[in-house]
């Protein structure tokens, strides 16, 4: 292999890494932005997230509903966890995924959590508590008590970071949110898509870089193809 | 010593050189970058794992019938490269040019199909795997045996057009026509085997279903999983090694089909 054929190599790994680097940017860039398919007052929501297991957040200012999971029957339709009275200084901890039953856990700074937790959704089926939060095993063998699927089985260790969604509404306009229905196909958490881009962005540019350069130096290459002299007009 | 070395050295180097030069034609700046953006995006939005078993892994891979935006990026590329590049070769005259290389047909044939087949699934696996690798490591390792029969059974519809696309080009000597039989193969794929499972479900032809399962084996493998939009009374349902099975026979006959396009050219004398 030659030298031009090494900096042209060199140059298209560098533009072939800012490619996938853009692809991994645009679509973390939509999975923090997107709201489509959302069933109730889009206006009032604030925020869409999505975060890692062991994520804590700091709350933004005012009540906040808190997406809890999903319905287990129908895994596109996700249920709201009120927090009527939460504290300005909420945090929200986002536990290991990698375990059965729901497992977002609103709790006040301190780590203590909020008891006037209510979760509902369509089938007004699950009632959380701290209790059930801290028992997840029993919160999982009430589902299937009361007929439905086990929740674990949507919920794919170490695959879905837990999304959260934190409005600005009250207690009464959170009703509007029985559920909210999406694609759950966007898989890539947007700090960690745009951490990829950043790297493969870099190396990429770096290496494209490296490859012109390397092409400008080759030498003679440039005698081999002269542009013919322009006839006069 | 040196007089016998010189020979393999310098048919090394037009290997190379005629694989660099079958690069550049396929993959031109922005192609193979444009592609990378949509097969990275394509596996980023469409492809999901709902749970974490291996039917969910499955899924990730093949998508509900393994007509994806991912193998459609791929049948494209496949099409371009194998149909438009290499047809026109021998439309023009090009090939003429190729074959003064001291290279047998053979290699000058698998040199084109390295860079017109190798590099696009090349692309697709990277894609596939590193997308789940990073979003879900611990999900990958657990579930890798059955990412790979996805793969596999991914793969098999653009295997079998890139086949039936080569045999298209070396009868026609053309890029228009094999592009033309390359589209409607896909097409008959992605519409004519769900019309076919279809009425063999509905109609109690179960033989006709083996077949769709032969020609598409994600059927079958979603049959074997049951979370398919596969319905219907008396459905076949495979078992996982009769589902492995229509897999290994669906890859042997496109590498088969790909042997006898190769063997075609390489025993030709005319370009």
């Amino acid at each position: 292999m030659d030298r031009s054929s090494r900096a042209t190599l060199v140059l298209r790994v560098g533009t072939l890494l800012v490619a996938i680097g853009l692809a991994f940017g645009l679509v973390s860039y939509m999975s923090g932005l997107t709201v489509s398919g959302y069933h109730g007052d889009a206006s009032q929501c604030i925020v869409f997230f999505f975060y890692e297991c062991g994520d804590v957040v700091e709350a933004p200012a005012g009540t906040y509903t808190v997406l809890a999971g999903w319905n287990p029957a129908s895994p596109q339709q996700m249920y709201f966890l009120n927090m009527t009275s939460a504290p300005v200084d909420a945090k929200v901890y986002i536990l290991n995924t990698n375990e059965t039953a729901f497992n977002v856990w609103v709790a006040n700074k301190s780590g203590l959590p909020l008891t006037n937790l209510s979760f509902y959704g369509p089938q007004e089926l699950v009632w959380f508590s701290d209790y059930m939060a801290s028992h997840r095993q029993e919160v999982a063998n009430q589902y299937s008590v009361s007929g439905i699927n086990t929740v674990a089985r949507h919920f794919v260790p170490d695959v879905e970071p837990l999304m959260i969604v934190l409005t600005n509404g009250n207690a009464q306009s959170s009703l509007n949110f029985t559920y909210y229905e999406t694609n759950l196909s966007v898989t890539i958490n947007p700090s960690l898509g745009f951490r990829a881009t950043g790297y493969l962005a870099v190396s990429g540019g770096v290496l494209a870089g490296l490859g012109l350069v390397l092409k400008r130096r080759v030498p003679g290459k440039r005698d081999l193809s002269p542009t013919p002299p322009r006839a006069p007009s | 010593m040196s007089t016998q070395g010189a020979p393999k050295k310098g048919k090394n180097s037009a290997f190379t050189e005629l694989l660099s030069i079958f690069l550049y034609l396929d993959h031109r700046l922005p192609v193979l970058e444009a592609s990378a953006f949509l097969l990275f995006s394509g596996v980023l939005l469409f492809s999901s794992v709902s749970n974490g078993d291996a039917s969910s892994a499955f899924s990730y891979m093949a998508g509900p019938s393994g007509l994806s935006l991912t193998s459609l990026i791929l049948v494209v590329l496949i099409l371009k490269n194998l149909a438009s590049g290499w047809g026109n070769d021998f439309e023009k005259g090009t090939m003429q040019t190729f074959l003064t290389y001291p290279l047998s047909r053979g290699k000058v044939l698998l040199a084109r199909l390295i860079s017109s087949l190798l590099v696009p699934l090349g692309l697709l696996t990277l894609a596939q795997f590193s997308v789940v690798f990073l979003i879900a490591p611990g999900f990958a390792e657990a579930q890798f045996g059955s990412l790979m029969l996805g793969f596999l059974t991914l793969l098999t519809t653009p295997l079998l057009i890139a086949a039936v696309v080569l045999l298209a080009v070396l009868w026609a000597k053309s890029g228009g026509v094999p592009f033309a039989i390359g589209l409607v193969a896909y097409f008959m794929m992605l519409i004519f085997t769900a019309f076919l499972l279809s009425i063999g479900y509905n109609g109690g032809y179960p033989n006709l279903v083996w077949a769709v399962f032969f020609l598409n084996p994600v059927y079958a493998f979603s049959s074997y999983f049951g979370n398919s939009g596969v319905y219907g009374y008396n459905t076949p349902v495979p078992t996982y090694a009769q589902a492995v099975g229509l897999l290994a026979a669906n890859l042997i006959l496109s590498l088969a089909l790909l042997a006898v396009g190769a063997l075609l050219f390489a025993k030709r004398t005319e370009a």
